[in-house]
């Protein structure tokens, strides 16, 4: 089939009547619908247990839901054999609120690891980290560990690690959650630009002042359904 | 596997084992001790074999004949018994020559006193072209009536067996528990490394990777341990070998013409070395992999 690949056309995610419900009957997402298309930037919200976490579980394929179906590109991931999980999430970039650095890596080496597990010459890795550590204004960070950096840096080079790549999709769940309100805008702003340039990013937070200010689409979860979906929005109605 | 991977793989390998210096010295010291249990294990019975083997193709019979016997009546008794089909060979063995045979050649020449006092019969050394001929061949040779006593070295040979069979079942027994506590402890010191890396596994899986490249760095962890417990022993084994064969030969006075005799060291190491290896390594591997496949499960 011939897509059609123009940016803000083409469906890059499709999730269609998903619900996951857990071995213990609590009820994860329900009868989720919705289309995401490539080059969006989407918040989405909801309170605690609304299923912000199932879904973006489900859209890293780390968890399998009860019934539907997930399209991602041109990939039914729903019926994506195991040795296949690994190549589909290198098309995917995460970034947690506790950052998941490496601790006993260097910042390089933790932006450096995204190329080594797709097994990329180091020729390659010595050529592109560098060009990501810039973008990312950690250039001269680039030798320090962890426990070296401020939260900031710190998320900042976890979205290094994960847009090293060129994944098409950005999950970033709750990015902003540990920094205080000047980085976390900064973040905002280093994810928009990364936005800009076609990447299609999903961010689940709770900081309604940040999706009250970028007025994006919102996709508000509650008890595991979407009861809203707006293109611009705010934080609530 | 790339070339990249590789050198990553040994790294994270080798870090590990020196994170967790002292479960690593626990695993590498059982392999130890299982791997130079099944080399002695493997050089006695090698040892055994060799000698049943050098028996069981030397000499099968020795007929020990009337001492009173001239000449021209063991020339005589010698064709008689030559004329069974079952007989390949048949020697004379004179009194004189069983006495040089029994001291060691030359050990007694200085002391003709001593020579004088030793009596042995005169004997003829019987060659079977089949050991399966035994019996009927002693049952020819009962008949004759200038045979005193007929000796085989079945009896002997039965105690060797016997002796190799005992080693080998409890050697057996042995080489399991150890080999099961091997592969256990090499999989406690992989379990502690996978633990401390736990987080590690999980951002490397988010990040997209196979299975094989988070379980890499734990197979050569456990692949070093088992090498390093097989090496040890091995070398040890090497000169324990070599010293306690030397004391034996001194102590037996044994010489080219020994009845026993023992595989030198180079000889039977070409043996032991892959044997070893294969457990040694292979406990390291199965450790690393129970452990890892319990956790990337997860």
């Amino acid at each position: 089939m011939l897509w059609l690949r123009v940016k803000g056309v083409f469906n890059l995610i499709i999730l269609d009547n998903v619900t996951k419900i857990y071995e213990n009957s609590a009820v994860g997402i329900k009868n989720v619908n919705l289309k995401i298309k490539e080059g969006e930037f989407v918040f989405i919200v909801g309170n605690t247990g609304s299923g912000k976490s199932t879904m973006l579980r489900l859209l890293l394929k780390e968890i399998e839901p009860t019934n539907g179906t997930i399209v991602i590109g041109d990939k039914n991931i729903t019926r994506m054999s195991k040795e296949k999980i690994p190549y589909f999430r290198r098309q995917l970039g995460v970034v947690f609120q506790d950052f998941k650095l490496f601790e006993n890596k260097t910042v390089f080496e933790n932006v450096a690891f995204a190329m080594k597990v797709i097994e990329e010459p180091s020729k390659n890795i010595r050529r592109t980290v560098p060009n990501v550590l810039s973008t990312m204004g950690l250039e001269s960070k680039a030798r320090c560990y962890p426990k070296q950096l401020s939260g900031g840096e710190k998320q900042r080079t976890a979205i290094g690690r994960a847009i090293l790549n060129h994944p098409s999709i950005l999950l970033a769940d709750e990015p902003t959650g540990n920094l205080d309100p000047k980085t976390s805008w900064d973040i905002m702003k280093v994810l928009e630009e990364i936005n800009s340039n076609g990447t299609t990013i999903i961010v689940v937070t709770h900081n309604q002042e940040i999706v009250n200010s970028m007025q994006k689409r919102v996709i508000q979860l509650q008890d595991g359904r979407v009861i809203r979906d707006v293109v611009k929005g705010g934080y609530k109605e | 596997m790339k070339i990249a991977s590789f050198s990553h793989f040994i790294h994270e390998g080798f870090e590990s084992i020196f994170k967790n210096k002292s479960m690593a010295f626990a695993s590498i010291a059982t392999t130890t001790v299982c791997i130079f249990m099944l080399g002695m294990a493997f050089l006695i019975m090698e040892n055994i074999e060799y000698n049943v083997r050098n028996i069981e193709t030397g000499i099968n019979i020795t007929a020990f004949i009337d001492e009173n016997l001239t000449e021209e009546e063991i020339d005589t008794l010698k064709g008689t018994i030559l004329k069974s089909s079952q007989i390949e060979s048949i020697d004379y063995v004179s009194k004189e020559e069983a006495i040089k045979r029994f001291m060691g050649e030359g050990n007694l020449t200085s002391d003709p006193e001593l020579f004088n006092d030793i009596t042995l019969p005169a004997s003829f050394e019987i060659k079977l072209r089949n050991n399966k001929d035994e019996q009927d061949v002693i049952g020819i040779l009962q008949k004759i009536e200038q045979i005193d006593t007929i000796n085989t070295p079945r009896e002997a040979m039965q105690l060797l067996i016997s002796l190799k069979n005992f080693i080998q079942a409890t050697s057996a027994v042995i080489i399991s528990i150890l080999v099961i506590i091997g592969i256990i402890l090499i999989g406690n010191t992989i379990q502690l490394t996978v633990h401390i890396r736990k987080n590690e596994i999980k951002i490397m899986k988010y990040i997209g990777a196979t299975d094989w490249f988070v379980r890499w760095p734990f197979v050569i962890e456990g692949l070093f341990i088992g090498f390093l417990g097989t090496v040890i022993p091995l070398i040890m084994l090497f000169f324990t070998y070599n010293f306690f064969i030397n004391i034996f030969k001194r102590a037996l006075s044994m010489d080219e013409e020994s009845l026993i005799d023992f595989i030198p060291v180079l000889e039977i190491y070409q043996n032991l070395v892959p044997v070893a290896l294969i457990l040694g390594l292979g406990m390291g591997i199965v450790g690393s992999l129970i452990i890892i496949r319990k956790h990337l499960r997860a």
